[in-house]
């Protein structure tokens, strides 16, 4: 018998790993713009490398496939080609034997159906569809397009006034976005070809917590347009367009049906992610504009008419959010004690703690909304939290950072049990959820879709609270009975905010696109604030006054990424304050300093490479 | 061979071979032992050298030259021993098992560890597999045989075989590679001194007689002397007339420079041949037969397996059938022989040889054969022949055991020829060469004679891997190329046979086995001296 | 177990493949690295049927058959996907049939003609083409130019002979074999025996010799291998009357195998330059030996036995046979001994 050895490590496999990283890395930061055919030919490139040589269809089928694709991108193809792109694909997937094939020549059939049009603009002009060419990645994927670079280049100078003026050219909620920003601005960060993304969100933090954002004077407003504009909401996107309105010089009054400004950011997210406090410091710098007027504790569509406020302005922005909790269909719903977690967050907002001493708490959902009832009601001084959702964690669509601080505080994430029943006592109080296990399936929608797993049993969770945290409606009827059309209760709007066919009603925020991220209703308020402006026939410039630094050199050298600290989550969970630590000036500086500076290196001096 | 070259390679659980290294000398059953490894049957190899199958092997038993019989009973003492003998095989089909019982009781494993120069645990670990096998074939070769022991060597064999009960099954049996490719055939077609065909022995009542009425004269009564000891007669003029067909012994029989002696003593020499051999030269006239690509007739392969071989080309010159030569000289010699084909001749042998009642060239021809030719024994036209032997019952019809005693080799190595020396094939040559050198390809591959010495000996001797040295036996001398490897053990070292340019034979032993008179050709002592040191 | 082929009930064994059922019934199915019980691995995808329930196709070679298969074998799809397969497997394959000395023995020939396959609209993209060939090998070469890959040498190797001398040199799409017949191919565990170039389906792989002849121009003659005891089958390849080449035959102990002895030195020397082509006497005087004519010979050799016969007894007479001939000839020498010489002194080389 012949030796036999360990893996070597020595060997390239070993080797390898390191190398594929690199390549994953590069190829999660696609720059923004890329032609879509590029990166087919890209991924039809990795897919014929990693054939290992033995079945003709795929060793060299897929090689041929390439050779007409970027035959296609010659601007050499005809028609023809592509049909017989598709046979070639065709023929690679029934007979290849194994995924690296099949699965390469499915993603060509794909392609060439998704990307029709670019195929046959490549075929037909020899050029690309529509506006093509690289972006730099974290302008264009900030819904509002903020100037990153220009305002961590700020950041490091020590020009903490500079960079927050600059972030409100194009985001004038600059403290919200520090705490609570998804940072989608971070996803393709150039910075990964070299080590990992730059942690911009905790730069523009440092900048906020240096000075407060309502120390920062904002720009002088216009002078008087004379023109009024009804804003219905003052969560974030209202207050952004009441903002830019404000600096344009024309009259605004927003409609607030609460008792203070910020919506969701107020009345959903809980102190200890966004301390109330710091929400005031962006809204006291927006008030500080000069043309707006605040109307408290007005519901619009209830208290006044939709129409009467519609009649009464020149132009009117609707961006009443998503806050109602959707329900749920289950036995025992109506059980004393069965919550909706938007209410039970609301009702917190209003500094109405719900007192959970010793109690079993079950949160029914995955998303962010579950994570933070869940983490209240363990402030609130719940014995035992646990998150009951009916896919797996992967699965679920809070942050992964939201999941992992809730774990570490000591929440118990039950994973793949749907809800089945509430089970109640005599008294009506609920005191058990039932649930069915179940198993993972196959993809539905881009996602795998659970399904009952018929072998366990029901499970039954013993809890005295239940909160329901399954998603939020938009409270649209009001509205919809105005005309403003809607489907599913999200009010359809074009991409410039406006109503077809309604002059001077513009929507924008949660209300138009079901519940999303703060920082996508500020980039609607926005886009909402410069079309109504433009519908006014205006075209107000603004200027923040501030432009971006002179770039240093690129720093080559591989450095970790600074993440903020949390406070230790032993003590954290007992209160409501602040859970994120300052970062140093030493921390900050070094990300900083990683910074590559797209909007000045490479395709950044390109024209076309900013999105407005 | 008992059995098949397919059961035992594809059929078998465990293999155990003894003195056998079949990919040089029979490749293409090597490649089907490989296959068997492969598929996960077991493999014990006893040889004294690292063949290239040692290495798939689960055991390798590398046993000093000349220890095979006390290996077998080692085997089998440890069978008794242990309760791995089949108990039940032998009460049904053997007889004298008390007295190989007896035999063996000496052999204990580390007694016989000592002999080989084996570890005990690895012996009886190789008996364990093999006994407790389902399925499990002996293989042999001239390992076994070309001792001056080598008949006890075979009966050991045998005798372990039958006492695991490994005899009459597929997968199974006792079975000896032969060495060339007709060798079966001619020890079938009485090439033999005291064997007409068929094994029909001469001392046997009747059956000289059945020979002379089958073909019509009077027959000497008296068996013959065994090639290798006509040698000795030919210098002592008992023998004066030799006619050899086809063979070279000057270069394959040990001893070359006795052969010689012998075949220059002679009054008379008729060598017939396809090529001037070293024996050619030496005689006086020289008769040109053809080959096998020339002529009608049969093979008779190792599995005792009867098969055609068909004339491709005729060549330029005058050569001739060799029937047609010796049919000319009984004619010449007064015996009326007429002159038949090949498909005639089958016909006789078929009519004197009753294992061959069966076998015709038409037969082998024919649809029902479909080219997989005749094993005997297939006595009639209607037998199909017999792929297994002593199936059920044994030719003799009860099985024998036949205990033999561990005897040491005649040459032991002394203080002037420190190292055993042992011979064998290689992959690329067949036996003198005479075919085989004829394809330039294969010279240029293979074209030199070389010795195989243990690293620790040629350290000894500051001989390095390469060098070319001297190499000497109490008979001859000659020069050749160190291959320095850990292949032999220390003490021991092996060369090819193949060459007359620093050919091995000039160095062997012709002392005779003493019941089949095969020479022991696989153990002698030698020295080995650098070049410089002994001009 | 039932199954259905091309509409037809067919009766399948358990165990069995598709491509071995519908060979079984006589319904054609390309292959070409399909060899049995050596190679399926299902690589060149030309035995791709189409299996009723399924989107995608599969290969007959190594699909074994369930019950209620439905199996269709030359529908559109299948011969459309098998002239693609053809037609992608000759954009990588370059050298003219004209120059190789394959043409007319060639599966891939074979199979274009039969698919109608002439020429393909795919130009070569994953080998280099010219890429070194591997022949310093005294009897075998590699050509990378007209290799498709099929890996049947490279399990010929290591599963058939066990050797594992050929391996895949590299992977992927510069997949290429690692035939041992480079200039160091006296360092390599390769024993010459051929079998791969046996195995291979085109020209890439070959014995050298087998550039003097074409498929068209040779006859075979069914022979056994005249070296050791295994009893190989063989084919002795005859050109104008010349033995050209041997290839291996199924027989019992060799099943279609040889070794480098039977393949490469079973016949070079049956029409030497060295054979002994007439009678031959010894000249006493000087030692030499003189051409004689066959009455001379025989007179000589039959009157000087009979002489020493006449005057030492038969006992002093004897011959051997040789262990390497025929039977027929062995039962005549022993004949010849046993009735003129008068004694019993005949043997042949078993013992030697």
């Amino acid at each position: 018998m012949s030796k036999i050895y360990l893996a070597n490590s020595r060997l390239s496999d070993a080797k390898i790993g390191p190398l594929l990283k690199k390549f994953s890395n590069k190829v999660n930061v696609y720059p923004p713009g890329t032609c879509p055919l590029t990166v087919q030919l890209s991924l039809l490139q990795a897919s014929r490398n990693q054939t290992c040589g033995k079945c003709v269809p795929c060793r060299d089928g897929l090689r041929q496939l390439e050779k007409m694709l970027i035959k296609v991108l010659r601007g050499r193809a005809d028609m023809d080609t592509l049909i017989e792109m598709k046979e070639l694909a065709v023929m690679i997937r029934d007979s290849a034997d194994c995924a690296i094939g099949y699965q390469s020549a499915i993603e060509v059939l794909e392609g060439l159906e998704t990307f029709k049009e670019d195929y046959i603009s490549h075929i037909r002009r020899q050029e690309c569809t529509g506006i093509t060419g690289q972006k730099i990645p974290c302008v264009t994927l900030c819904p509002a397009h903020v100037d990153i670079p220009g305002y961590i280049a700020h950041v490091e100078e020590g020009s903490y006034d500079k960079a927050i003026n600059l972030i409100r050219r194009d985001n004038p909620l600059p403290t919200a976005c520090a705490m609570i920003c998804e940072h989608p601005c971070e996803e393709r960060c150039r910075r990964n070809l070299i080590d990992t993304s730059l942690n911009i969100r905790g730069v523009k933090k440092y900048a906020v917590d240096q000075i407060a954002a309502d120390k920062v004077e904002v720009p002088r407003a216009n002078p008087a347009t004379g023109k009024k504009i009804a804003v219905i909401g003052g969560g974030p996107s209202g207050m952004t367009a009441a903002y830019y309105l404000s600096l344009m010089g024309h009259k605004v009054t927003v409609y607030e049906a609460k008792e203070w400004l910020g919506g969701m950011l107020m009345y959903g997210i809980p102190n200890y992610r966004f301390p109330k406090d710091r929400l005031d410091e962006d809204m006291n710098a927006i008030l500080s504009t000069g043309n707006i007027e605040v109307k408290y504790g007005v519901n619009v569509g209830v208290d006044i008419p939709v129409e009467e406020v519609h009649r009464s302005y020149d132009a009117m922005y609707v961006a009443i959010g998503a806050q109602a909790g959707k329900k749920l269909r289950l036995e025992g719903i109506d059980a004393k004690n069965v919550f909706s977690a938007v209410e039970m967050l609301d009702e917190i907002g209003h500094d109405r703690k719900p007192d959970y001493t010793g109690k079993t708490v079950a949160v029914i959902g995955g998303g962010n909304v579950a994570m933070d009832a869940a983490r209240s009601a363990l402030r609130c001084g719940a014995a035992d939290v646990r998150i009951v959702y009916r896919r797996r964690q992967e699965d679920m669509t809070a942050l992964d950072t939201e999941i992992e601080s809730a774990v570490m505080e000591g929440i118990e994430l039950m994973l793949l049990q749907a809800p089945k029943h509430i089970e109640m006592d005599e008294d009506g109080n609920c005191c058990a959820l039932w649930t069915q296990p179940q198993m993972t399936g196959p993809y539905k929608n881009g996602r795998p879709a659970p399904v009952d797993a018929v072998s366990k049993e029901p499970l039954r969770i013993p809890c005295d609270v239940i909160l329901i945290a399954v998603g939020q409606d938009i409270v649209s009827a009001p509205f919809e009975a105005f005309g403003m059309p809607a489907q599913r209760n999200v009010f359809q709007a074009g991409l410039d905010t406006a109503i077809a066919n309604m002059p001077g009603v513009f929507v924008g925020g949660d209300c138009a696109t079901g519940p999303a991220t703060a920082i996508r209703a500020i980039a609607a308020g926005k886009v909402a604030a410069h079309n109504i402006d433009e519908y006014l026939g205006y075209h107000h410039k603004l200027d923040c006054g501030v432009e971006a630094p002179e770039a240093r050199p690129n720093n080559r050298i591989p450095t970790g990424r600074v993440n903020i600290q949390e406070r230790p989550a032993y003590l954290r969970k007992h209160d409501f304050e602040h859970v994120e630590c300052p970062m140093t000036y030493e921390e900050v500086q070094q990300e900083c300093g990683r910074c590559l500076r797209c909007d000045v290196f490479g395709c950044g001096k390109l024209d076309g490479a900013v999105d407005r | 061979m008992t059995n098949t070259i397919y059961d035992i390679t594809h059929e078998s659980d465990a293999i155990l071979m003894v003195g056998t290294n079949p990919e040089c000398a029979h490749p293409v059953i090597g490649m089907q032992i490989r296959q068997a490894a492969a598929r996960g049957a077991k493999l014990i190899v006893v040889d004294p050298r690292d063949i290239d199958l040692a290495k798939q092997a689960d055991i390798h038993l590398k046993l000093r030259p000349g220890t095979n019989v006390a290996f077998a009973n080692g085997m089998m003492h440890i069978f008794i021993e242990e309760g791995l003998a089949d108990q039940k095989f032998i009460e049904e089909r053997t007889e004298n098992y008390e007295a190989m019982k007896e035999a063996v009781k000496e052999y204990t494993p580390e007694k016989v560890g000592e002999i080989c120069g084996i570890d005990p645990d690895k012996l009886r670990e190789a008996a364990r597999i093999y006994a407790m096998a389902d399925r499990a074939p002996v293989m042999y070769c001239l390992g076994v045989t070309e001792h001056h022991t080598g008949t006890e060597g075979v009966m050991s064999l045998s005798n372990m075989a039958l006492m695991a009960g490994k005899i009459g099954r597929p997968g199974c049996g006792v079975n000896p590679i032969r060495g060339q490719n007709n060798v079966q055939g001619a020890c079938d077609m009485g090439a033999s001194p005291n064997q007409f065909p068929g094994y029909q022995n001469i001392s046997k009542e009747g059956i000289v007689e059945k020979f002379e009425k089958a073909w019509g004269v009077a027959l000497n009564p008296k068996e013959g002397t065994k090639a290798t000891d006509c040698f000795p007669k030919m210098i002592s003029k008992e023998i004066r007339g030799l006619f050899i067909f086809g063979e070279d012994p000057v270069r394959t029989d040990p001893n070359t420079n006795h052969v010689i002696k012998a075949l220059t003593s002679l009054d008379f020499f008729v060598v017939d041949e396809l090529f001037m051999t070293e024996t050619a030269k030496l005689a006086d006239v020289i008769l040109p037969g053809i080959s096998y690509a020339e002529k009608e007739g049969t093979f008779t392969n190792t599995e005792r397996r009867v098969q055609r071989i068909r004339k491709a080309v005729t060549i330029a010159g005058e050569a001739k059938p060799d029937t047609w030569i010796f049919t000319e000289i009984m004619n010449r010699m007064g015996y009326p022989q007429p002159h038949l084909t090949p498909a005639e001749i089958m016909e006789e042998i078929a009519l004197v040889t009753p294992s061959y009642g069966g076998i015709s060239h038409a037969r082998l021809d024919s649809e029902e054969v479909g080219g997989r030719g005749l094993q005997w024994p297939c006595p009639a036209p209607d037998h199909p022949g017999t792929p297994i032997m002593h199936v059920g019952k044994f030719a003799r019809g009860i099985g024998y055991f036949r205990p033999a005693q561990y005897i040491p080799a005649t040459e032991l190595p002394d203080g002037e020829y420190p190292l055993t020396m042992m011979t064998g094939r290689i992959l690329y040559h067949y036996n003198a060469c005479a075919m085989t050198d004829k394809t330039a390809g294969i010279n240029e591959i293979a074209g030199e004679s070389f010795i195989e010495l243990n690293t620790l000996d040629a350290k000894a001797l500051g001989i390095e891997d390469g060098e070319k040295i001297a190499v000497s036996s109490r008979r001859g001398a000659i020069q050749t190329t160190a291959h320095v490897s850990e292949k032999t053990r220390p003490g021991e070292c092996w060369m090819p046979f193949h060459y007359i340019e620093g050919g091995a034979n000039w160095l062997t032993n012709d002392a005779l086995d003493g019941i089949s008179s095969t020479p022991e050709y696989k153990v002698c002592a030698v020295k080995v001296e650098k070049i410089a040191s002994c001009i | 177990m039932q199954i259905t082929i091309n509409g037809r009930n067919i009766e399948a064994a358990e165990g069995s493949t598709i491509l071995q059922t519908a060979r079984r019934e006589g319904i054609g199915i390309p292959t070409l690295c399909y060899l049995e019980g050596v190679n399926d691995i299902g690589s060149c995808r030309l035995c791709v049927v189409e299996l009723g329930g399924t989107q995608e196709l599969v290969v007959a070679c190594n699909t074994k058959v369930k019950e209620g298969m439905t199996i269709l074998t030359h529908s559109e799809r299948v011969m459309a996907a098998r002239r693609m397969v053809l037609k992608l497997l000759l954009s990588e394959h370059y050298g003219d049939c004209f120059s190789c000395e394959k043409n007319g023995d060639c599966e891939l020939q074979k199979y274009c003609i039969e698919y109608g396959v002439e020429t393909t609209e795919f130009t070569g993209a994953r080998k280099e083409k010219n890429f070194k060939k591997k022949d310093a090998h005294p009897f075998l070469s590699y050509d990378p130019d007209r290799c498709i890959e099929c890996q049947r040498c490279v399990k010929t190797c290591s599963h058939v002979t066990g050797r594992g001398a050929i391996w895949l040199g590299k992977t992927g799409m510069f997949s290429i074999i690692d035939a041992p017949f480079g200039e160091d191919w006296k360092n390599t565990l390769c024993e010459s025996c051929g079998n791969c170039a046996q195995a291979c389906p085109t020209g890439a792989l070959t014995v050298k010799r087998r550039k003097t002849y074409r498929a068209w121009e040779v006859e075979k003659v069914r022979t056994t291998c005249p070296h050791c005891a295994t009893g190989c089958q063989l084919d002795l390849v005859v050109k104008d009357g010349k033995i050209v080449d041997a290839v291996g035959a199924d027989g019992p102990s060799n099943h279609g195998l040889l070794c480098v002895k039977g393949r490469s030195g079973s016949f070079d020397f049956v029409d030497s330059p060295e054979r002994i082509r007439y009678p031959l006497i010894k000249n006493k005087e000087t030692g030499e030996f003189e051409r004689a004519t066959w009455e001379e010979a025989l007179d000589l050799t039959a009157s000087k036995f009979t002489e020493i016969k006449n005057q030492y007894g038969g006992e002093a007479l004897a011959g051997f046979a040789c262990s390497r001939s025929a039977n027929e000839d062995i039962y005549m020498l022993q004949k010849m001994v046993r009735t003129v010489f008068g004694s019993n002194h005949t043997d042949n080389c078993a013992r030697v």
